[in-house]
């Protein structure tokens, strides 16, 4: 080797030896705790997409997940800072904020997931009137689009409140007629208890707001890329789910672990809209004002709706990771 | 023995397991009679006032009353015990009418029974009284009012009045015999003291120790209110030391 | 002799009744000293907020609030306070009721007869160490609504006042019982006149006990769901509307109502227990 190799390698060596912690840092790992709710794998499924495809992996992100039984108290963590993201339904959301709670909203995630199941002996809404539903909380969206079903059919139910693993129990035993929860939980309790059939399998509301996902302001404001990071995983996953759907929901059955989940993701996923990132504003409005109503929440900190949608939520991580995915095909 | 017949017959040989407490035990009480029991700690004397009560059973031998065997449903028995008896829920005037209570003495009488005993033991004014706010010798006094308020065909006495200060000691005394001479009830008063038997009885039965054996059966023939200063009185606590300091 | 020449000679320890107006004097200074220890309390809690400046620790103020709102509103449900309250209560009383309608004649029947209670012990023992919250996921499964609280809440106050019982039997003065039975008593006055008086104390303990038990597990039966009202219920409701102030009105309601069981618990024992010295906390 002449001595300008020599001196030429030496160089690109020790730039290699400069650049490995440069490198290393670039890959260091950030981990997100996040906050969701039990048998909820159908609803987050671009979560689980994400996790399993290594979409969080490929954005520097570690997720941690921690289940509680319902939205509210999810957000009850959330506020101890327990939690740095959160999964949940908008009316906890809502009522979270109403209490002064601080988060951004990143992305909506599911749409419908307002399921009435009922014992066999209920065959249409009337006969439901002066019975009891369950719900899985007072302060979870499905007890508010218990209130708007009530509404829209012109009867008037007693919300009973459970756990969610529970409510299958009490509609076996006849404890309560109807149950209105989440699914998978739903199809569990169709498949369970013998005769119980859909009563109402989509809510009033056509294609109305369900759930969404929450990023703590101080990462939104202190490290938007990790911000950035966790939208556009999770919208890899709905494009995943868009394109691949069978696979996708063998993927859901995997990480719900329970017996025939895949039979039971099937008949739970006509309930639900998982891929679709925006809000729909004309159901978030009705259950805005719902809320307002039952007095679960007051104007004392969130003036309006629209109050509510300029401070806590922000679709500019979303555009952003719209944009850098142009063209971007998700692999099965 | 006094003539009067034979209210109480004893003849027992009781045991406790192997061991002989009392040894062909033998006497017989009269009517009326107020007899001491006499006998150091322990040889068996509080054996013979529950032989007699009808709380033990005899493991040979018999305890008659009238000729029947001792059955405190059937005969009236009381028994004043050396430790404190009374039931500490209940007033002074409700621990008197117990007896009276258990074998269902129409009311009328039984109040009048109460207020006459109450009367008799000098308690009046402390009728609703609760034992723990009376003097230990009151709790006595109580307790004898309940033996003496029944019609009781033989009271028991077990050392009553051990626990007692002697200034007490000595009134109570006093006490039992004026209740015993207006009600006329046949008494077994079991003590290990000397002087308090002479000043009770009428007759003192010696036991020895243990296996209990009749050492000797004495009639008192003293004046009564005895005085302990009387040489009659003198030679018989004497000749009773005597006794009792010998062992069979 | 009169009575009171008696209390001479005999130097008689009676209980001098104390005068009416030192009696009425003391209560009031003590009503005064709980005041003001409420008082501190409540400026020890407003200092903290203060310090812990969190929307979700509520000032005394707040709270205060919440309560007469809820008072005079109801709740988001649209139930009322006494509603809440009352529900509760009543859940309490009819476990409580049949606690002691089971748990005294048991005890008495297994302390009297001995050979029963030690032939059935492994198999009943082990109940009693069970907390009754622990039975919540069973109950929910095989009962509902009413029995299932009243279930509950007799295993929360049964064992207490069984075992107090149970205990309380062995522990009669024989001499007692010597008493009745000289006077020829058979086996019925005996229990009834000096086993069930001389038990009663401890009876009233464990009723006590299980009193507290009992009122401590309604609540958490209420949180587990199934019915609408309850105390308990009320509190988890507002939890998950984050309402704090509310929650700390169900905790203050709840601390004040078995406070108030207790004393009235504690008041009857003293007026049926006049003849003891002790007084029991």
């Amino acid at each position: 080797m002449t001595s300008m190799t020599r001196w030429t390698v030496a160089l690109l060596m020790v730039l290699m030896v400069l650049a490995l912690p440069v490198v290393a840092s670039a890959q260091k790992m950030t981990t997100l705790r996040v906050g969701d709710q039990i048998g909820s794998e159908l609803d987050y499924g671009p979560y689980w997409i994400a996790v399993e495809k290594g979409y969080f992996k490929e954005e520097g992100i570690t997720t941690v997940r921690k289940t509680y039984p319902n939205g509210p108290a999810t957000l009850l963590d959330y506020n101890k800072g327990e939690l740095d993201a959160v999964m949940a339904g908008l009316g906890p959301f809502l009522q979270a904020a109403s209490q002064g709670s601080d988060y951004v909203i990143v992305s909506s995630i599911t749409k419908g997931n307002a399921p009435l199941v009922a014992r066999p002996e209920i065959k249409a809404a009337k006969d439901l009137n002066g019975k009891r539903v369950g719900t899985p909380g007072l302060g979870t969206i499905h007890d508010t689009m218990l209130t708007l079903y009530e509404r829209e059919h012109g009867i008037k139910v007693e919300h009973v409140s459970a756990k969610i693993t529970d409510l299958v129990a009490m509609l076996e035993k006849g404890e309560v007629q109807g149950v209105l929860c989440w699914e998978t939980v739903a199809a569990t309790t169709v498949r369970a208890v013998k005769g119980a059939h859909y009563l109402a399998p989509l809510p009033v509301i056509p294609g109305a707001e369900s759930l969404e996902v929450i990023i703590s302001r101080k990462i939104a404001q202190g490290q938007p890329e990790v911000a950035l990071g966790f939208t556009r995983a999770l919208l890899k996953g709905m494009r995943y789910i868009d394109k691949h759907e069978d696979a996708a929901l063998a993927i859901i059955a995997k990480a719900m672990n329970v017996p025939d989940a895949i039979d039971v993701a099937r008949l739970a996923k006509t309930q639900v809209k998982v891929t679709d990132p925006y809000m729909e504003p004309k159901s978030s409005q009705i259950i805005y004002q719902a809320l307002l109503e039952t007095k679960k929440i007051t104007t004392e900190r969130v003036k309006s709706y629209d109050d509510f949608t300029q401070r806590f939520v922000d679709y500019s991580f979303l555009k952003k990771a719209e944009e850098s995915l142009k063209g971007w095909e998700p692999k099965k | 023995m006094r003539a009067g017949g034979e209210k109480v017959v004893v003849d027992v040989t009781q045991r406790f397991g192997d061991l002989v407490v009392l040894d062909h035990l033998r006497f017989s009480i009269a009517a009326n009679e107020f007899v001491c029991v006499l006998g150091k700690s322990g040889c068996g004397k509080t054996t013979v006032a529950n032989l007699l009560a009808g709380l033990l059973p005899c493991s040979e031998g018999t305890v008659t009353i009238d000729g029947v065997p001792t059955d405190p449903r059937r005969h009236e028995l009381a028994f004043v015990f050396q430790e404190p008896s009374l039931w500490p829920w209940r007033t002074v005037r409700d621990n008197i009418r117990i007896g009276l209570e258990i074998k269902r003495v129409p009311t009328p009488e039984l109040e009048r029974r109460v207020a006459e005993m109450i009367e008799l033991v000098g308690l009046r004014g402390f009728e609703a009284y609760y034992p723990y706010q009376i003097s230990g010798g009151m709790k006595q006094r109580v307790a004898i009012a309940r033996a003496f308020a029944v019609d009781a065909d033989l009271i028991l006495m077990d050392e009553p009045f051990a626990a007692l200060d002697e200034q007490t000691r000595h009134g109570m005394q006093a006490e039992v015999l004026r209740i015993w001479e207006r009600k006329k009830t046949t008494v077994v008063f079991v003590t290990h003291n000397l002087e308090e038997a002479i000043y009770l009885a009428e007759r003192i039965i010696v036991l020895t120790e243990k296996p209990a054996r009749i050492k000797a059966s004495l009639d008192v023939e003293l004046p009564r209110p005895r005085d302990y200063a009387h040489p009659g009185f003198i030679a018989l606590r004497k000749r009773l030391g005597e006794l009792m300091g010998s062992a069979w | 002799m009169g009575a009171e020449e008696v209390a001479d000679v005999l130097g008689v320890a009676t209980a001098a009744p104390v005068p009416r107006e030192a009696g009425r004097r003391r209560s009031l200074r003590v009503l005064l000293h709980n005041a003001a220890a409420a008082l501190a309390v409540l400026a020890a809690w407003q200092a903290a907020t203060f310090i812990v400046h969190s929307v979700f620790f509520p000032s005394p103020w707040q709270v205060a609030r919440a309560f007469v709102d809820l008072a005079l509103n109801g709740d988001v449900a649209g139930h009322t306070l006494l509603t809440h309250m009352a529900w509760s209560m009543a859940r309490l009383a009819a476990g409580f009721l049949m606690g002691v309608v089971l748990g005294v004649p048991l005890g008495l029947l297994m302390g009297l007869y001995r050979p029963l209670y030690a032939g059935t012990r492994a198999a009943l023992e082990p109940f009693r160490f069970i907390p009754p919250i622990a039975w919540i996921p069973l109950t929910i499964v095989l009962l509902s609504g009413f029995p299932r609280y009243v279930f509950l809440i007799w295993l929360g106050a049964f064992f207490p006042i069984f075992v107090a019982t149970l205990v309380g039997v062995p522990r009669v003065e024989p001499i007692h019982k010597n008493v009745a039975k000289v006077h020829g008593a058979g086996r019925w006055y005996i229990l009834r006149k000096v086993v069930v008086p001389s038990v009663l104390p401890d009876i009233l303990g464990g009723m006590r006990v299980g009193m507290g038990t009992a009122w401590m597990t309604i609540v958490a039966a209420e949180m587990s769901g199934g019915e609408t009202t309850g105390l308990g219920r009320m509190m988890v409701n507002y939890a998950e509307l984050i309402r704090i102030p509310e929650i700390v009105v169900g905790m203050i309601l709840i601390g004040v109502l078995g406070f108030a069981m207790n004393e009235l618990l504690l008041r009857i024992e003293r007026r049926l227990f006049r003849w003891r010295w002790e007084v029991t906390l």
